[in-house]
């Protein structure tokens, strides 16, 4: 996080608060509430005003003034989020992006951090600097009730940061609520992106010591949370590693002028590798990793590469089966990594059989937090709900399959102070369905999106 | 060692013994010889085993058999003792295409080919047949290819090498179709599709059928003496009913398509070759038109639920019971056709059932069952000796009879 | 041999059995020439630590196959996590430890195919085989339903020159580390060879016999400067010369007899046992393999025909194994290839019988060629581990070896027997009751 994201998210936020000031509040009276945090409330009434939930609840007095929608004895939830979210770029590419040792990228016609064969670290680059705003799958989204995106850069090692965006923004810089939400840690099965996760994590654990090494002492620290080489993985991690615990908020952002501080003394500062400062600030839990795998393999060969180096992750599955094993198959694994997982929500066939495996409920079931993937497309999340149902049929509790494409991404992208469920003072994204979300007769009726509806995505 | 050989001296070559014509060894056609063989068990396959027996052959026939108590050693027979060994009939392979030495199974030119016989390829002197006698196959349907809907007529063999005219049971063994995939043309001929080549068969059976009716309203003095078809002339003797269809066929629709083409619609006397794939599916209709079935090369489906379900113990208990096995040779080799029951046992089929799928099952599907298949007294004296159980790939066969004469001895000549 | 057995268990009754003393037997036929390379490696007893085990589980009741040729009759087996700590009858079982009554079955050791594709090796290039393993690949329960828990994955080679990448792989299903023996042990390279580069060959020999003769000068002299590097380009070849790999040599054409004795004459320069891959006539000359130290991989299925054009001319041998075998060449077993054979891999084509589906048929047809049926086995377990240089931890039930075994419903090469439960690393990796694939066949 830096003050450029801080920036950004203080712009948006301005914006639509601006703009909603001036409008009535809104009552939406006669729903049963999906709050996602407690018990559904029976016709109930939400109240939205400012862009925030003002009031939800059985008993609400509604504000003078409000307008007032009917809900019809339909259901309200909590605007969807996904947390993993890519598209093709399109449209010119003239962003500049930081190059290595601090230096300026190239100009012009531009190497995007896009799909790497090679594993890189270009931790410091952004993929929101790369974001073509002019594309409708935004508005697509939108008007299905994906009211927040989390936007993944591409490629192996440690290909970039990911975005925060709001779909409802038409420019590069109104979609970016916050271009550093996470740091994309993209593992592969193979010697050179192991030795690259490895090395570089090492690198970012000695800039980490320096950091935090009294301003006089100056000889090397062995790094906390990095493990001299060929320590067994199965060691536990050293006592000064960072919180494994994902933090529960958005990370805050480093103190002002870490980075690049002149630590005192008369020394010349070797030159900085802003991509490491990165991994720094990931292995001081300043910053989050998302964790691409596509399989189990991929995962305990990660754990390979890494050792005992932790940080706050989450697990992001970008394949539900396939031959190289599922995240049901590592649960320890998992568990350990204590991180919650995003999964596709297509169930995945048992190898050599028809048998479909939730995957998501035996993950649930054994304490790990899931969320789903809403897919990248209209066409994608158009199927979300049936495969949710078909999750809900096959064992997997509702509660948790609504809460795992909103609260549950919420969190992983850190946003859930405001986002991810029905609560006063949150932002006010949220869909009203003709019935429950989760039959198949039901149907999305309205999408608001920080308190302003939104035009629908038209089924006729 | 087993002794009572005498005519096969220390270090002489089989290829030189089969040669040499100057003493006719006992048991064979052209010997007045009584063979008597001694061994601990004879697996007749027609009937129980015959343990401790003895089997007399003469003139390539089998004179009698049974246990040494009740049949009696003809004074001047000579005795082939071969102790604790195991004697069981020839194997018969219905599916083999390598007695012309490798290729020349396949004349791609037209999709119908009622007029080409294999009997034209055979090869006598080919190393593949004295390999697949060497694996205890006796008896083999070498049949044409499979790269056109009807690839013409098979011949019925002995795999005896020498003479052609000694090897042939049948020069017309039986006419070969192919269904599904492999005949299909697709570079633009009329046959790319199912619908395609089976009105390529529809129109050529139709044909055969009208002129083998025209033919014997002729010799019934029912009417004119038809004009001669070369083409036609083949598929004749198979509406006359004195030549089986083998038909390649494999999957659950192609083989009901198949058997309501052949034996629901025009009666023919047919074999259902290959049977692979899912067309286990299909059994239960196959075994309501007691259809003839020859399974292999295949011999499982690894289903989609993660099973190697055995093919021919699924044709089993759906209740086919007239089922035998070939290897496709190449496709498995033609000396490894005992390992197709070996594997089908492995994956459940009884093993005396297997047995008879590799001997009198094809030999009566074929219209040979009179002749070979099993060590009946009347039958040809066609038999391999092993160590054990046939079926057990560790008991080598150690020697292979036809028609009385040993045609190979485990070691020795130029296949080994 | 039975004989030698009984005497052991009358003379060590209730106490472990003294293996070494029954492996040093007489080799059949003729005696085996005194190359080192025809000396399997011992079992490292000495890391066997009895403080440091965690679990232990005794195997009882059963016929154990020992893989070195030996059965030990209703005998015991000792696991302590993953190692084998004791073979006998009448052995303790420590404290907390789990009894696995194995009664009516056989036990053999785990299955090793030399040769093997997919089974979770890495694809394409992952540069180490540790870093592109993947222990989650379906294929290896299927693999291990057939009997195998080991095997070599050969990725390159086959060059005029000892070169490419392996790697001995354990078939420990989800368990990354567990999986990768060693890598390298094996390298490849092919006869025949142009006279240009036998040249380059006899000029590598010898640069790497300077080099060696350099470090035998530097180690005598004890000082401190530091010891010659082998010359660029020498590094595999020093490494086969050394005995620290294995040289696998196959033939680019026909592997007749002017192939193999040219494979014999890179054995002889480089003065170490080489592998003969699918040879098609040694049989027909296995006295000058022997005198070599070599070893040799057959498909005894192969089949060729002798050429008529030659009088020397022999063809293809069932007896191939039981010849070489008697002669004192190591034979492992291999699957048919090409044409329509499934070789080297785990099908599901359809034809049962022609892939590493039924390991145990490959090593049926060395029994049906004429080779004992108990010496056989040592085609799938001790032998084929000697051919990959792994014969100190895999291939046969020795103390101080891996635990990897099978309970068989049967002699391990009858073609009915059936892979009950397999284990590596001393976990159970496959149980035929609780997969799809064989559980619907009952015995």
């Amino acid at each position: 996080m830096n003050r450029t994201s801080l920036l950004a998210a203080t712009a948006l936020a301005a914006l639509p608060l601006a703009a909603a000031a001036q409008e009535r509040p809104v009552a939406i009276q006669n729903v049963r509430i999906l709050t996602l945090e407690g018990a559904p409330i029976e016709r109930g009434t939400v109240v939205l005003r400012g862009g925030k939930i003002e009031a939800v609840g059985r008993e609400v007095t509604v504000p003078a003034g409000a307008r007032i929608e009917d809900g019809k004895g339909g259901t309200v939830m909590p605007g969807l989020v996904s947390a993993w979210f890519r598209i093709e770029q399109a449209g010119p590419r003239t962003q500049e992006l930081p190059g290595r040792g601090g230096r300026r990228g190239p100009r012009g016609p531009m190497p995007t951090p896009g799909p790497s064969a090679t594993p890189v670290n270009l931790a410091a680059s952004k993929a929101a600097a790369s974001l073509y705003a002019n594309q409708e799958v935004f508005a697509d989204l939108l008007g299905l009730g994906v009211t927040t995106l989390g936007y993944a850069p591409s490629g192996q090692g440690f290909p970039g940061r990911g975005a925060v965006l709001n779909p409802a923004g038409r420019t590069a810089a109104a979609l970016t609520v916050d271009d550093a939400a996470f740091v994309l840690v993209a593992p592969a099965a193979n010697t050179r992106a192991k030795e690259l996760l490895k090395g570089e994590l090492d690198k970012a654990a000695k800039v980490l010591a320096a950091r935090k090494a009294p301003p006089p002492a100056s000889q090397p620290a062995t790094a906390p949370g990095s493990q001299p080489a060929g320590a067994p993985a199965s060691q536990p991690a050293a006592p000064a590693a960072p919180p494994a615990q994902a933090p529960q908020g958005r990370p805050g952002p480093a103190p002002a002028g870490t980075p690049g501080a002149p630590q005192g003394g008369s020394q010349p500062q070797p030159q900085k590798d802003p991509n490491v400062e990165v991994l720094a600030d990931l292995l001081d839990g300043k910053a989050r990793a998302f964790l691409e795998v596509g399989s189990a393999n991929d995962l305990i060969h990660y754990l390979d590469a890494v050792g005992s180096v932790r940080f706050p992750t989450v697990v992001i599955a970008a394949r539900g089966g396939g031959s190289e094993g599922r995240l049901d198959e590592v649960l320890d694994q998992v568990k350990e990594l204590k991180a919650p997982v995003l999964l596709p929500t297509a169930l995945p066939t048992a190898p050599f059989t028809r048998d479909l495996v939730n995957q998501a409920r035996r993950l649930h079931d054994a304490g790990i937090e899931v969320g789903f993937h809403l897919g990248n497309s209209k066409e994608g999340v158009r199927q979300l709900f049936f495969r949710l149902m078909e999750l809900v049929r096959c064992g997997l509790p509702a509660e948790a399959a609504l809460r795992g494409v909103t609260l549950a991404p919420a969190k992983m992208l850190g946003l859930d102070r405001s986002l991810g469920s029905l609560k006063v003072g949150k932002d006010a994204d949220l869909l009203l369905f003709s019935g429950d979300p989760l039959d198949p007769a039901s149907r999305l009726v309205k999408v608001w999106h920080k308190g302003q509806e939104v035009k629908k995505d038209p089924t006729r | 060692m087993v002794n009572g050989a005498p005519l096969l001296a220390a270090g002489l070559g089989l290829a030189a013994l089969v040669a040499a014509q100057g003493t006719p060894a006992a048991g064979a056609k052209d010997s007045p010889r009584v063979l008597a063989v001694l061994a601990e068990r004879f697996l007749t396959v027609s009937g129980d085993p015959v343990d401790h027996g003895v089997m007399l052959v003469q003139g390539g026939k089998i004179q009698a058999i049974g246990p040494r108590r009740s049949v009696a050693i003809p004074a001047g027979a000579e005795v082939l003792d071969l102790e604790d060994r195991f004697v069981c009939p020839g194997f018969v392979d219905l599916h083999h295409h390598v007695s012309a030495g490798g290729g020349d199974i396949n004349d791609m030119v037209h999709p119908i080919n009622a007029e080409l016989r294999t009997l034209d390829a055979v090869k006598p002197s080919a190393a593949a047949i004295r390999r697949t006698a060497a694996g205890g196959v006796t008896t083999t349907c070498f049949i044409p290819g499979s790269g056109t809907s009807l690839g013409g007529f098979g011949v019925l063999l002995k795999m005896t090498g020498g003479r052609l005219e000694d090897m042939v049971i049948r020069e017309l063994g039986a006419m070969k179709v192919a269904q599904g995939f492999n005949p299909e043309r697709p570079s633009g001929d009329l046959g790319a599709t199912r619908m395609g080549t089976s009105h390529l068969l529809h129109h050529t059976l139709l044909q055969g059928k009208a002129y083998a009716e025209a033919w014997r309203a002729h010799e019934e003095g029912r009417g004119p003496k038809p004009e001669l078809r070369p083409d036609l002339e083949q598929l004749r003797r198979v509406f006359e009913r004195k030549v089986p269809v083998l038909i390649h066929t494999a999957g659950a629709r192609d083989i009901v398509a198949t058997a309501r083409m052949f034996q629901d619609v025009y009666g023919l006397w047919m074999i259902l070759s290959h049977g692979c794939f899912d067309g286990w599916w299909a059994a239960t209709a196959v075994a309501k038109r007691q259809t003839p079935v020859n399974l292999g090369p295949r011999n499982y489906q690894f289903t989609r639920d993660g099973r190697f379900q055995g093919i021919p113990q699924a044709y089993w208990d759906a209740g086919c019971r007239d089922l035998s096995l070939n290897t496709d040779a190449p496709v498995v080799a033609a000396e490894q056709l005992f390992l197709q029951a070996s594997m089908a046992v492995r994956l459940g089929l009884p093993h005396e059932v297997a047995l008879r799928a590799l001997t009198l099952t094809p030999a009566k599907q074929v219209g040979v069952g009179d002749r070979v298949g099993s060590l009946e007294v009347g039958k040809d004296a066609d038999f391999l000796v092993t160590a054990g159980d046939p079926l057990d790939p560790r008991h080598g066969i150690e020697r292979v009879y036809i028609e009385g004469r040993l045609i190979h001895m485990q070691g020795q000549g130029d296949v080994r | 041999m039975h004989a030698r057995i009984l005497l052991s268990l009358l003379v060590l009754g209730g106490i472990a059995l003294d293996l070494p003393a029954q492996r040093r037997r007489p080799p059949t036929g003729r005696p085996a020439p005194a190359a080192p390379d025809n000396q399997p490696a011992p079992p490292p007893a000495a890391s066997l630590d009895r403080s440091k085990v965690k679990a232990w589980t005794l195997y009882k009741g059963a016929d154990l196959h020992l893989g070195t040729g030996e059965v030990l009759r209703r005998g015991e087996l000792l696991v302590g996590d993953d190692k084998i700590f004791a073979i006998g009858t009448g052995l303790d079982l420590p404290e907390g430890g789990k009894v696995i009554e194995c009664a009516g079955r056989v036990i053999s050791p785990g299955f090793v195919a030399v040769r093997a594709l997919g089974l979770g090796q890495p694809s394409g290039n992952p540069g180490k085989a540790a870093d592109g393993v993947n222990p989650f690949d379906p294929t290896i329960k299927m693999a291990l339903a057939a009997g195998i828990t080991s095997y070599g994955a050969i990725f390159e080679g086959g060059t005029a020159s000892p070169d490419g990448r392996s790697a001995v792989l354990k078939l420990a299903f989800g368990d990354l580390k567990g999986m990768v023996l060693q890598e390298d042990s094996v390298l490849q390279m092919r006869v025949p060879l142009n006279p240009q580069q036998w040249q380059t060959l006899r000029d590598q020999v010898k640069k790497v016999q300077d080099h060696k003769k350099a470090v035998a000068e530097h180690a005598a002299k004890k000082d401190n400067t530091p010891a010659p590097k082998p010359p660029a380009g020498t590094e595999k070849l020093l490494r086969v010369i050394d005995r620290e790999a294995r040289l696998w040599i196959g033939a680019a054409g026909a592997y007749d007899n002017d192939a193999i004795r040219e494979a014999l004459e890179v054995a002889r320069l480089l003065d170490v046992g080489v592998v003969l891959v699918e040879p098609l006539t040694a049989w027909s000359i296995p006295d000058e393999v022997a005198a070599t130290g070599s070893m040799a991989i057959v498909n005894p299925r192969q089949v060729a025909d002798p050429d008529p054009g030659r009088k020397d001319s022999t063809g293809s041998n069932l007896a191939q194994c039981r010849i070489l075998s008697e002669t004192g060449v190591a034979v492992a077993v291999t699957t048919p290839r090409g044409g329509f054979a499934g070789g080297p891999s785990i099908g599901t084509g359809g034809i049962m019988g022609q892939d590493l589906n039924t390991p145990h048929i490959d090593a049926a047809f060395a029994v049906r060629g004429g080779m004992d049926n108990r010496e056989a086995l040592r085609t799938l377990t001790l032998d084929a581990a000697r051919i990959l240089g792994a014969e100190s931890r895999i291939g046969s039930l020795e103390v101080g070896k891996d635990a990897d075994l099978l309970i068989l419903d049967g002699d391990p090469l009858h073609y009915r027997t059936f892979v009950q439960i397999a284990v590596v690393n001393g976990k159970v990796v496959y149980e035929k009751d609780k997969e799809p694939f064989y559980s619907h066949i009952g015995r």
